[in-house]
């Protein structure tokens, strides 16, 4: 026989020709809905704005329409054109043909490929047709080659990884489902897992540097990420790496693969205990954490039932039937929820020691203490946020702080105070969230959250930490502050439209240091009230040509330094709040209790005391004076506080508090009673 | 010629097929006889080479059948129930298999036309009824011209004159060609007019495995009324005697021989009754198969 | 041509010699005559060609038909010399046959005029085509 015939036997291309070509030709319909048709509704939409869309990969719009017709469209594609293998009479038919099965294998993969791919470059040329033709989007040839290249690596993916699963699996279903759950595992076992870790391991922080790493090899969460993070080089590699092993693996399974498997749910039997386990492990976690969610209790015997189900209906799939309920069936149940609550209970127990760590202090590098890692942690690139990267003005390497925190860390670790029911209405007034963050001198990182009780026995600990500098430098992230050079907004809060920018860089420079000093000065930085009438100073600390990321300093009235600097350099009046603003001020008492906080608002009660005793119109100049001075832009509303409403002569009005302990006097005789 | 030598075939715990071995002569028609379940298709479909052997080997003219395109273009092997490709009709399938068998024989595709004018080329097979399904896999295969047409359970469903049309089609090729056709079937009746021999499996096996004339020759069935109880005594000292009935005076007996042979032997005594009776293939086996300890009656209907 | 009993005890390669030699007997296959070929008896008689062959072969062991490769099979010359193993069978066959005729009854005259009776219909035979 010639390598012609062998390869290129017609009948075998043209069956498999007409099994997948629908799905080709449905796919490259998708596929120009997906590249040029979204460049053209985006066009279309940039029509009326000032700067045309610039793109910095074809991805960038709407990239996760693309994959996800990538997925549904190649698994359909590998699924159709193995029916032949899977359906029991074209596979005795098809294996009775004198072709061997490499050549049978080798016409479905390369057609398939074919079919695959080329719905993709006819896509792509008629998006490069498009590149400079469109007047409101931005995107060059590259690009587009750039879409082409990247789609035809994730359909070369998941077509040879259905392929593969395919040859593992004897029914077209099973085939896809497995794909998908296969496709999904990484990620849902890791969303499943942190729940558990979250309940069970004590000071469990769930978003640390591993988990991030399962989840980027969870195919189909990664690349449906793709609009904004694009699809790298190095994952395009990966994925046609992982693809010729597949290919090749696929390869020596079918020449084991006895034809007569067709039908049969797992092809290979030493793939059975797999699938059991698997089964059973995520229905144990996933039927349990539902009866936790909704019942909050008995979360054993919700893993309990979520196990048995599973097993029983991975036993009912590789027996292919409901009458499964004999000896065998209880004792595997039992063999199998042992394996299972182990893989369950191993990762949540002490042996992993993961409650227990503590680092010692030399082997830092650098630490971080706050109450939320996710926000203050990750660093600024061009692209914005980056999770896996930490940013180094919120790190510190000072050995005492070290110290200090490692100390309060060993506290909790030792007495694993018990915060109380998360439901509760208090549970964040009497408890603190303490988040760490250590970077090891191995390069690795160790994040942990708590919440720790605001009792004498952390007090102490607690204090040293929040009143120290190095604490105070990453509340106020004064370090990134020290080295900005970004314009300064000063706002009036009372009044939006009344603000300034600082532009000079000495100017910048002079009030960023007062900035700093100001913030280091602050006693306790937890528990730091501003009095007085404020000011917001707004300041972009990172920037990029993507986002921006404000900053809001409040100026504390008692600092004085920043309103002589301010009434030097005559911005002072520019921006305060004066008398002659406002025609009058309206006062209310606050008498509302903690329910009604939530619900009730100052309009509310404006409109609740319109009209009665209760209400107090001021409008002597002496008396508006003495009201601006006392009450607050901002800060907490104590109980018996006083709402003033500030009307302005041009219209507007703003909103203020009058605090028990502010009140002179003077102001006391005109209060309402 | 086929060669099977110590065939097993173990599905999951169940051994289909377990030490079969069968030479099928070129040129001659094998039937192979068994009940439901007895591992007829499971044999057939290693033989055509759609399953691996776990344990022996098939072999075409002492070449492997598994996985060898050189010994499976020569083959064809026709399931019990036909597969078509969806939506096709029997002149696209015939692209299909021009392009797949190298001996394919367009001239004879378009003659065998005739033979079976009932399928219209054009017409979608899976609209068709069982029968004509089979009939148009038929003409398929033969069009492909095979050495060796293995067909399982094929004549179940045709009506007869479909059938007499499809034994002449099976003979012309065996006469012409050599065509070897090996055909299974859970009832001997459908199958003894075509076979020149046969083979018996039960539970896996090959229980027997015989020329169907040298089985007809062998044995016979013949009523006697002898004259003296005591030549009854004399005769079995003589004759291989398989199996005896007696009603009354008249005894009914089976006996392995030529009619030559028993004649002589029984004459010399000169019975009052001394008859030779018909005797159905199916009694044939059934009692050469007793004299090998089984019960073949359920085996073969 | 003639008719098979396919369900007969007797096996078909039989029956088919059978009636190949009766029509030689009677004339009705001359010699020198080709027989038909075992593709077209196949198909007239729908049996299985295998059963043809042997019977062929069998008639032609017996010697009355010979083949020649490639052409096909024909019936032999004559039957006038047969071989003495077969003239032996005869006699011996014709001996029991006369002993049990004898036996019930049959005289000599009545022996003659079957004989008489069975050459008449050879002639008969050889003269009607």
């Amino acid at each position: 026989m010639t390598f012609n015939h062998y390869f290129f036997n017609r009948g075998l291309w043209m069956h498999a020709w007409r099994q997948g070509g629908w799905i080709g030709v449905i796919y490259l319909l998708l596929m120009i809905f997906a590249g040029p048709m979204q460049l053209l509704i985006s066009n279309s939409a940039y029509e009326y704005q000032n700067d045309p869309r610039v793109l910095d990969y074809m991805f960038k719009e709407d990239g996760e329409i693309a994959i996800l017709f990538a997925f549904i469209m190649c698994i359909l594609m590998a699924v159709f054109l193995m029916r032949y293998i899977q359906s029991k009479r074209a596979a005795e038919m098809f294996h009775s043909l004198p072709v061997r099965r490499e050549q049978l294998f080798t016409v479905s993969l390369v057609s398939g490929l074919t079919m695959l791919i080329i719905p993709i470059w006819i896509t792509a040329l008629i998006s490069g047709l498009m590149v400079g033709n469109l007047n409101h989007v931005v995107f060059t040839v590259d690009q587009v080659i750039d879409w082409a290249v990247s789609l035809t690596v994730i359909s070369l993916f998941i077509f040879t990884f259905t392929l593969f699963v395919g040859m593992c699996i004897g029914q077209s279903i099973l085939q896809i489902i497995v794909t998908v759950i296969l496709f999904l595992l990484p990620s849902g076992l890791n969303f499943l897992y942190i729940r558990y870790f979250s309940r069970y391991l004590y000071g469990y922080y769930d978003e640390d540097s591993s988990s991030q790493f399962i989840t980027g090899w969870s195919p189909i969460e990664k690349l449906l990420d793709v609009s904004a993070n694009g699809f790298s080089q190095r994952d395009g590699w990966i994925y046609f790496i992982v693809s010729l092993v597949l290919i090749g693996l696929s390869y020596l399974l079918y020449k084991l693969r006895p034809t007569e498997k067709s039908t049969q749910p797992i092809v290979f039997r030493y793939f059975n205990p797999l699938f059991r386990v698997g089964v059973t492990l995520c229905s144990a976690l996933l039927i349990g954490l539902y009866g936790i969610t909704f019942f909050g209790k008995w979360d054993i015997v919700w893993c309990i039932i979520g196990g048995v189900i599973g097993y029983l209906a991975a036993e009912m799939v590789l027996r292919k039937t409901r009458h499964v309920f004999d000896r065998k069936l209880w004792i595997g149940m039992v063999f199998y929820g042992v394996i299972v609550a182990l893989l369950i209970y191993i990762p949540m127990s002490p042996l992993t020691g993961y409650e227990t760590k503590v680092p010692v202090p030399s082997e830092v590098t650098s630490v971080y203490i706050g109450n939320d890692i996710r926000n203050d942690l990750p660093a600024y690139t061009t692209h914005g946020m980056d999770i896996e990267k930490l940013n180094p003005d919120m790190l510190s390497s000072d050995p005492d702080y070290i110290q200090s925190i490692v100390r309060l860390h060993s506290q909790v670790v030792k007495d694993q105070p018990d915060p109380g029911n998360r439901n509760d209405r208090n549970y964040y007034n009497v408890n603190e969230q303490v988040q760490i963050a250590y970077v090891l001198k191995d390069g690795s990182r160790l994040f942990r959250s708590y919440m720790i009780p605001k009792s004498d026995e952390y007090r102490s600990y607690l204090q040293e930490i929040q009143q120290s500098g190095e604490y105070k430098m990453a509340f106020y992230n004064l370090k990134a502050l020290g080295k900005s050079d970004s314009a300064i907004k000063i706002r009036n809060p009372d009044i939006p439209k009344r603000h300034i920018y600082i532009t000079q860089p000495s100017e910048i420079k002079q009030l960023n240091q007062l900035i700093i000093k100001e913030k280091l000065a602050v006693k306790n930085p937890k528990n730091n009230l501003i009095y007085g009438n404020t000011l917001a100073m707004v300041i972009q600390i990172y920037k990029g040509p993507y986002y921006s990321n404000e900053h809001y300093y409040s100026w504390d009235p008692q600092f004085k330094p920043t309103e002589q600097w301010l009434k030097e350099k005559g911005y002072w009046d520019l921006l305060v709040t004066k008398v002659e603003d406002i025609s009058a001020i309206v006062i209310v008492p606050d008498e509302r209790t903690q329910e009604e906080f939530a619900v009730v608002d100052y309009a509310d009660l404006f409109k609740k005391y319109r009209g009665t005793p209760q209400q107090v119109i001021i409008s002597n100049k002496n008396q508006i004076n003495e009201l601006l001075n006392r009450s607050e832009t901002e800060g907490e509303n104590a109980d018996q506080s006083y709402i003033l409403k500030l009307r302005f002569k041009d219209g507007t009005g703003a909103y203020r508090v009058l605090n028990k302990e502010s009140i002179t006097p003077d102001i006391y005789k005109i209060l309402p009673k | 010629m086929i060669e099977i030598k110590q065939l097993t075939k173990i599905f999951e715990d169940e051994r289909a097929v377990e030490d079969v071995s069968l030479t099928v002569h070129k040129g001659s028609i094998f039937g192979l006889l068994g009940s439901n379940g007895a591992g007829k298709t499971t044999l057939l479909k290693t033989m055509a080479g759609v399953y691996r052997a776990d344990k022996g080997e098939v072999l075409l003219e002492g070449q492997p059948v598994y996985e060898n395109p050189q010994s499976k273009q020569r083959m064809i092997f026709l399931a019990d129930q036909p597969y078509f490709f969806a939506q096709t009709s029997i002149q696209q399938m015939a692209v299909f298999y021009r392009a797949i068998y190298p001996h394919w024989d367009e001239q004879r595709f378009q003659q065998m036309a005739q033979a079976f004018a009932s399928i219209p080329l054009k017409r979608k097979l899976h609209r068709l009824s069982k029968g004509m399904q089979r009939q148009a896999s038929l003409w398929l295969a033969l069009s492909c011209k095979p050495d060796i047409l293995i067909l399982d359970e094929p004549i179940d469903g045709l009506d007869p004159v479909m059938r007499r049309q499809v034994k002449n089609l099976l003979f012309q090729e065996v006469a012409d060609r050599e065509m070897t056709v090996v055909i299974s079937s859970h009832n001997l009746r459908e199958i003894e007019d075509m076979c020149d021999h046969v083979g018996i499996m039960h539970q896996g096996r090959l229980l027997i495995e015989k020329e169907l004339d040298d089985l007809k020759a062998a044995s016979h069935k013949i009523q006697i009324a002898f004259r003296d109880p005591r030549h009854e005594q004399a005769i079995s000292g003589l004759l291989d005697i398989l199996h005896k009935e007696e009603r009354g005076s008249v005894g009914t007996y089976i006996i392995k021989g030529t009619v030559e042979r028993i004649t002589e032997v029984v004459q010399t005594y000169q019975p009052y009754v001394f008859d030779v009776l018909p005797m159905t293939l199916e009694e044939i086996f059934i009692y050469e198969m007793g004299d090998a300890g089984y019960d073949v009656q359920p085996l073969l209907l | 041509m003639f008719e098979l009993d396919v369900r007969s005890r007797k096996p078909i390669y039989e029956q088919l010699m059978d009636k190949i030699k009766e029509m030689i007997l009677y004339g009705i296959l001359k010699p020198d005559e080709q027989l038909p070929s075992v593709r077209t008896l196949s198909g007239q008689l729908t049996v299985n060609p295998n059963t043809i062959q042997k019977a062929y072969r069998e008639l032609e062991r017996e010697g009355y038909i010979y083949s020649q490769a490639g052409k096909g099979s024909f019936v032999a010359p004559s039957q006038q010399q047969p071989g003495a193993a077969q003239l032996a069978e005869m006699k011996e066959r014709l001996l029991k046959l006369f002993a049990e005729a004898i036996y019930l009854g049959f005289t000599k005259s009545d022996i003659e005029k079957l004989y008489q009776q069975t050459m008449e219909e050879q002639e008969r035979g050889k003269s009607s085509d």
